[in-house]
């Protein structure tokens, strides 16, 4: 071969078999821990090792869909509803920033969206709302249909924001 | 002949050069787009977070100008690695760093091709692929090992956990069904058919489970590897298709030409190369 032949220097070869060794041990952990249900890791193994050799795609039977929408006002005048994929227009493949059900379960990142919504809006010109309400819609996926409308979809109120609060943002954050 | 004499001969490193332009245009087709993101989710101090297992929010947050220099340093870094040669290291190097300073800035949407990709570009740290010539070389073939457990890991593990975790709404080919129907994932327009398809769903279910439970077992044997891959290209090119996953088919196809046995590999490239003299 023009380009020759070189291989792995013999003093480094079983250090090399025992590095992918361990990187087989490590996957084999993360299956066993991380994934299957019902099994505890050990103490000493902190999470974050596990989540760098865990992939679990698409692997659930998901027959609803469920989103987080916004509505804007008060208790008084009545709410309506936000655009919110407006006011945060960046969407990865799974969807706005906010899309995903641990999202929707934390308190503080809720208040963190609610602040901003009322930012956004403001910043728009358009008149500041008095709170921003988020609502967690479900509704049954339909097979071999292009639209899925959300026109049964059931209501659940998570929370309420009352904009000009201070919202938990992280310690850097105006620093 | 000793047994490390024999496991560690030298073998045909061609598959590391195609790969290398191979990834450098995914890391394009991945890149490219997340610069829409900046003045939105980056350079903001109103949308950001702090969460596990990034808590650089605490620390840090990039102003516009950071987070526009961090997405330029990635795409020089992607620059440099497909320029190749001695410039293959620091570029992925340099945006393996931009990455994971962008991806724990944004703290909420870390993917699994994110982490599939921090595998593949360490794989790619220790290999041969910044040397040039490489199509006319042979070399030790530990590093394709490093991607051949990697790539067993990710199809072995979603594999298992589709039989033991659902398996009995896989073989009905149920669970494919609905997520082509995911209001992000889903809804391309050939997957909704197919989603209305029971037969094609099962069908497509069964190749898939076929394919990622038989990886980590048939992929290391000379014989098998050329067809598995081949059964691999066509699952990810049908994901493509069917689905919106984003870069995710094409970071996982990167390295299928390093995944290739390396006698295959060297026979594909003699014969394109005997065409092309033609």
């Amino acid at each position: 071969m023009v380009g020759g032949a070189r291989t792995t220097h013999p003093a480094l070869q079983v250090p090399v078999l025992l590095g992918l060794g361990l990187l087989a041990a490590y996957f084999i952990a993360c299956y066993a821990f991380a994934l299957e249900s019902g099994r505890v890791p050990p103490r000493w193994l902190p999470p974050v090792a596990l989540w760098m050799g865990n992939w679990q795609m698409f692997t659930l039977l998901d027959k609803g869909h469920s989103a987080l929408a916004a509505e804007m006002g008060s208790e008084a005048a009545g709410f309506a509803p936000v655009d919110l994929d407006a006011l945060f227009p960046y969407r990865w493949e799974s969807g706005p920033r906010y899309a995903r059900a641990s999202f929707r379960r934390s308190r503080v990142h809720l208040e963190i969206l609610g602040e901003a919504t009322c930012g956004r809006l403001a910043a728009r010109g358009e008149p500041a709302p008095e709170a921003v309400r988020f609502v967690e819609l479900r509704w049954k996926k339909r097979l071999g249909r292009a639209k899925q409308p959300a026109d049964h979809a059931t209501r659940k109120e998570l929370f309420t924001w009352r904009c000009g609060g201070a919202p938990r943002l992280p310690a850097a954050v105006g620093e | 002949m000793s047994v490390l004499h024999r496991l560690f001969a030298p073998v045909y490193a061609g598959g590391w050069a195609i790969g290398r332009v191979a990834l450098g245009l995914a890391l394009l087709a991945l890149w490219l787009p997340r610069a829409s993101g900046i003045g939105d989710v980056w350079g903001v101090e109103d949308m950001v977070f702090s969460e596990w297992p990034f808590h650089l929010a605490d620390h840090w947050v990039p102003s516009l100008a950071e987070a526009w220099a961090l997405w330029g340093g990635g795409l020089l870094g992607i620059g440099l690695l497909l320029f190749g040669g001695r410039a293959t290291r620091p570029g992925l190097l340099l945006w393996l760093a931009c990455e994971w300073a962008l991806l724990a800035a944004e703290g909420l949407n870390t993917k699994a091709y994110d982490r599939l990709l921090f595998w593949v570009v360490v794989g790619f740290l220790v290999s041969p692929a910044g040397e040039r010539g490489l199509l006319d070389a042979a070399r030790s073939p530990a590093a394709r090992w490093f991607l051949l457990i990697v790539y067993s890991a990710i199809y072995g593990s979603t594999g298992w956990l589709k039989v033991s975790e659902e398996g009995a709404a896989w073989a009905r080919g149920e669970v494919l069904a609905y997520h082509l129907v995911h209001k992000h994932f889903g809804l391309q327009p050939l997957g909704v058919w197919v989603s209305g398809q029971p037969w094609l769903t099962q069908a497509f279910s069964w190749a898939t489970l076929a394919f990622e439970c038989a990886f980590p077992l048939l992929v290391w044997f000379r014989r098998a590897n050329p067809a598995l891959l081949a059964l691999g290209a066509s699952m990810h090119l049908g994901i493509l298709a069917l689905m919106n996953v984003g870069p995710f088919s094409y970071v996982a196809l990167a390295a299928y030409p390093v995944l290739l046995h390396p006698d295959a590999a060297a026979r594909i490239v003699a014969r394109l190369r005997r065409r092309a003299a033609d």
